[in-house]
């Protein structure tokens, strides 16, 4: 009984650093693989990043993504979509495949005693898509149904339109859904040809964290996921974004709220401006005693959901004010939001209090949001495969603490300008 | 389930050791101390109210407070004061000032929030536990010397109604509501939590006040920790925020029991598609129907494997999504089916959903898909109990709408229903016409 108190409370310690114990180990055809042992809470996460997703399409091909990580999971060499659904469920194993913008996931989510073999699914899943027509036929009717569902909310319609004005040219003005003409163009074997290019040992991170022996979990992956081709070199992205993009634009729609967003060109995640463009983040609107919050929804009452968005992306993204208001309340949130923009780098409008509290937020948040397995896999496969690497898991806190008001100032200064409005209107 | 269950053994004799030197708050203050299962204790007031502690050495605290009042309280008259309530709450106390609270707790790395449903109001964070203390000062200050000051009560009144606005305009939240408006021809369930605009724009600061000296009392209030304290040192930490004294007893009974009535209902506006939803009414939290109730529910609905998704769905192609639920609540809670759909296969779907449902209740369910059901059941009731604030909700929860044990011994009670079981419950609660709504695209 001692025994278990020790390893306990030495187990339970490890949590006040986000994964802390992680590690990484490189399997025989060059796969990365971030293990963090953590054996709590008796669960194991393990998520698959692939370096494929929106950021890597054009207009001719947006949504082949989506449709490839929707249908990884509906059939195998070996076993039909059913038969994969009811074999994980019979587990009590959770599987799950989505398709972002920088990169997609696959995740599983287990138990220390259905590991085994809610893993084995996963990895024929992995090994061996077939990608059946008949599957795919239903796949395609429920992505034309999300996109004709897109103006049913209004906050990711407008977001969608902000970047399309935003993104000219470039691949994030794409919805990663695509575009009718384009699903309806896909085929099994567009899949087969998506799958063989993007699902090479050089394009995949795989993490894992829970309740697990590190031997046995290397020793397994080996086995299980060295049969996956080295591929070639990666090559990052490139930001076709452009200044010169017009400012303004907007849609009338037949709905009783109204959505503003202001957005600005912001670096990605690997630049040496991102912990200060974090903070100004925060500080502008992250949370309930933000700028944004405190003035245009607490002292004036002009909107419900307001704040700002600064995304962690692998190229040149958009640094977003948004806020949902009502027809009447548009030109004030519109010059609300520019006021912000220019104030922001002015001496004492963000004090040194203002911004130790910002960063005792994001430190704070960051901690918050690490507490189960899935969400540190989560973190440490994103940060390898899109950041600087999944050590930042644990520098993370400390780059931001170093960060001074002068480089928030300087940050606001250099990138709060040039802005691009999307407005979603009331008719 | 073995790790946890040491761990649970550890907390609890740590627990105990400390109890008996006698760290705990005087007398007068702690009415009862009850060391209940899995660490958990439970301190009952001398003022009625109640408090959980689960000790989690993990580095964070997650404090929440519940009061058994929501809109299920409220009247055609006052509908909305418990939301507008839980907003104004942040606003701050006498002392503390405007966005007093959210300084306090947000600069120090925690998260805040709260949430008003038909049957609780919550207000809770979430903090390393070196701001454990002072955060709780804060958010207990807060409710017991709220502010509401008039012209902070002016301008919330124009973001709540922002909320009632944007809400309109979320077809899956339409759904949602018009099926418990349709469900209750009487019961206050019918009621929206966010309420209407033309009484919130009536509603005045004497209301306000009134209500909350009324509802919000101590004989209502739950008090949870969860994570990285002691609970002799939380115990005494409460104690300054309450005036000593009796607390009264409830009087009030605690159920009220819900009538149904089917029907159908459509909706035409600007959708995208179509959207569909089905309800029928469902065992309160009290009815040890509830456990297979649950089981049901994840058999027909949850996974792409289970009887309604792999048939209406993935067979039949009838509809993008499905999912179905049970709201646990303390009176009778709605079991529901809602879909996203094209607007010509509506007839068919819910033709086929009856069918699909008539026959469970007739012929039961097949033994490989219960034993599936318990397995999901079971997983994910693990998953979803990794965090403390997980944890915390789940005590507080429960204990509003029945109790904490509820929330402890719900495995075990879902381990002893039989697969026969489910066809019982099906057969007492979904063979009835069911209450329908439907909004369809205005364009076709």
């Amino acid at each position: 009984m001692k025994k278990t108190i020790f390893s306990f409370i030495v187990l339970a310690a490890l949590l006040l650093q986000p994964a802390a114990a992680a590690e990484s180990i490189t399997l025989s055809n060059g796969l990365k693989v971030i293990l963090n042992p953590d054996r709590s809470a008796g669960i194991i996460a393990l998520a698959v990043f692939v370096r494929a997703g929106s950021a890597y399409e054009t207009p001719a091909d947006s949504g082949t993504a989506n449709l490839a990580f929707a249908m990884i999971t509906r059939g195998t060499k070996t076993r039909s979509a059913e038969e994969l659904a009811a074999a994980t469920e019979a587990l009590g194993v959770s599987i799950a495949a989505s398709s972002g913008e920088d990169h997609s996931v696959i995740s599983m989510v287990s138990t220390e005693k259905t590991f085994a073999e809610g893993s084995a699914v996963l990895f024929d899943m992995l090994l061996n898509p077939v990608f059946p027509e008949a599957e795919l036929s239903k796949i395609k009717k429920v992505a034309i149904s999300g996109l004709k569902a897109e103006k049913d909310d209004n906050f990711s319609y407008t977001l969608k339109r902000l970047k399309a004005l935003m993104f000219k040219g470039d691949s994030y003005a794409l919805d990663p859904l695509g575009t009718e003409e384009n699903i309806a163009g896909v085929t099994s074997s567009v899949l087969s040809a998506f799958y063989s290019r993007n699902f090479t040992a050089g394009r995949i991170c795989l993490s894992v964290s829970g309740s697990f022996d590190k031997g046995a979990m290397t020793a397994l992956l080996e086995k299980s996921l060295s049969v996956i081709p080295a591929g070639g070199q990666f090559v990052k992205p490139q930001s076709a974004a452009s200044a010169e993009a017009e400012s303004f634009a907007s849609e009338k729609m037949k709905k009783n709220q109204a959505v503003v967003m202001t957005g600005f060109f912001a670096p990605e995640f690997a630049s040496a401006d991102y912990p200060a463009l974090k903070l100004l983040s925060s500080v502008l609107g992250g949370g309930m005693s933000s700028k944004l919050f405190s003035t245009l929804r607490e002292k004036e009452g002009l909107a419900y959901s307001i704040g700002t968005i600064y995304p962690s992306r692998a190229k040149t993204c958009a640094f977003i004010f948004y806020a949902g208001t009502r027809k009447e309340n548009i030109e004030r949130i519109k010059q609300g939001f520019l006021d912000t923009a220019v104030n922001a780098g002015k001496p004492g409008y963000i004090t040194e209090k203002e911004l130790a509290d910002a960063k005792n937020l994001l430190v704070g948040q960051f901690r918050l949001d690490h507490q189960t397995n899935a969400d540190r896999a989560r973190y440490l496969g994103w940060f390898e495969l899109s950041g600087p690497g999944f050590g930042y898991d644990a520098a993370y806190p400390e780059a931001v603490k170093a960060v001074t008001l002068e480089e928030v100032s300087k940050a606001a200064v250099k990138y709060l300008v040039q802005p691009k409005t999307f407005v979603l209107d009331n008719e | 389930m073995k790790i946890s269950d040491k761990i649970a053994g550890v907390i609890a004799a740590g627990f105990i050791m400390l109890a008996g030197t006698s760290l705990f708050a005087a007398e007068d203050f702690v009415k009862s101390t009850e060391p209940g299962k899995n660490g958990i204790v439970k301190l009952v007031l001398r003022n009625g109210a109640t408090v959980l502690t689960k000790e989690i050495q993990n580095g964070l605290v997650s404090f929440q407070v519940w009061f058994r009042t929501g809109s299920r309280d409220e009247e055609e008259n006052n509908s909305g004061i418990s939301h507008f309530i839980e907003h104004l709450i942040f606003k701050g106390s006498a002392s503390s000032g405007v966005s007093g609270l959210s300084r306090l707790i947000e600069g120090r790395g925690g998260n805040l929030n709260g949430a008003t449903s038909k049957d609780f109001t919550n207000f809770h964070f979430e903090t390393a536990k070196e701001h454990f203390y002072v955060s709780l000062d804060g958010m207990l200050d807060c409710l017991a010397n709220p502010a509401f000051d008039e012209k902070e009560i002016e301008k919330e009144r124009k973001v709540v109604i922002e909320e009632i606005v944007r809400g309109d305009d979320d077809p899956g939240r339409k759904i949602y509501e018009e099926l418990f408006k349709l469900s209750y021809p009487s019961h206050p369930y019918r009621r929206e939590v966010i309420g209407t605009k033309e009484v919130l724009e009536k509603l005045t600061r004497a209301d306000i006040t009134a209500y909350y000296s009324a509802r919000y009392s101590p004989e209502r209030m739950i008090i949870v920790g969860a994570g990285d304290f002691k609970t002799a040192e939380f115990v005494s930490a409460l104690e300054k925020h309450f005036p000593a004294g009796l607390g009264k007893p409830l009087t009030e009974g605690l159920r009220k029991k819900a009538s149904f009535a089917p029907g159908r209902k459509e909706f035409t506006g600007n959708y995208g598609q179509g959207y569909y939803g089905s309800a029928w009414l469902g065992p309160a939290a009290d009815n040890s129907d509830t456990y297979a109730m649950d089981l049901l529910v994840t058999l027909l609905g949850s996974g792409r494997s289970s009887r309604l998704y792999s048939k209406l769905k993935e067979k039949e192609q009838l509809c993008y999504s499905l999912d179905m639920g049970y709201s646990t609540m303390r009176d009778e809670g709605l079991v529901y089916v809602t879909a996203e759909l094209p607007p010509d296969s509506r007839a068919m779907f819910d033709k086929r959903l009856l069918e699909e449902l008539k026959d469970v209740c007739i012929n039961g369910v097949v033994e490989k898909d219960f034993a599936k059901a318990k397995a999901i059941l079971e997983n994910s009731y693990i998953f979803s109990h990794e965090t403390d604030g997980q944890m915390a909700g789940d005590l507080g929860y429960n204990e509003a709408i029945i109790n904490y044990e509820f929330g402890q011994d719900y495995l075990e009670n879902v381990r002893k229903v039989t697969a026969a079981d489910l066809k019982l419950v099906a057969a007492k609660y979904l063979s009835g016409v069911p209450a329908s709504v439907a909004l369809i695209p205005a364009d076709k």
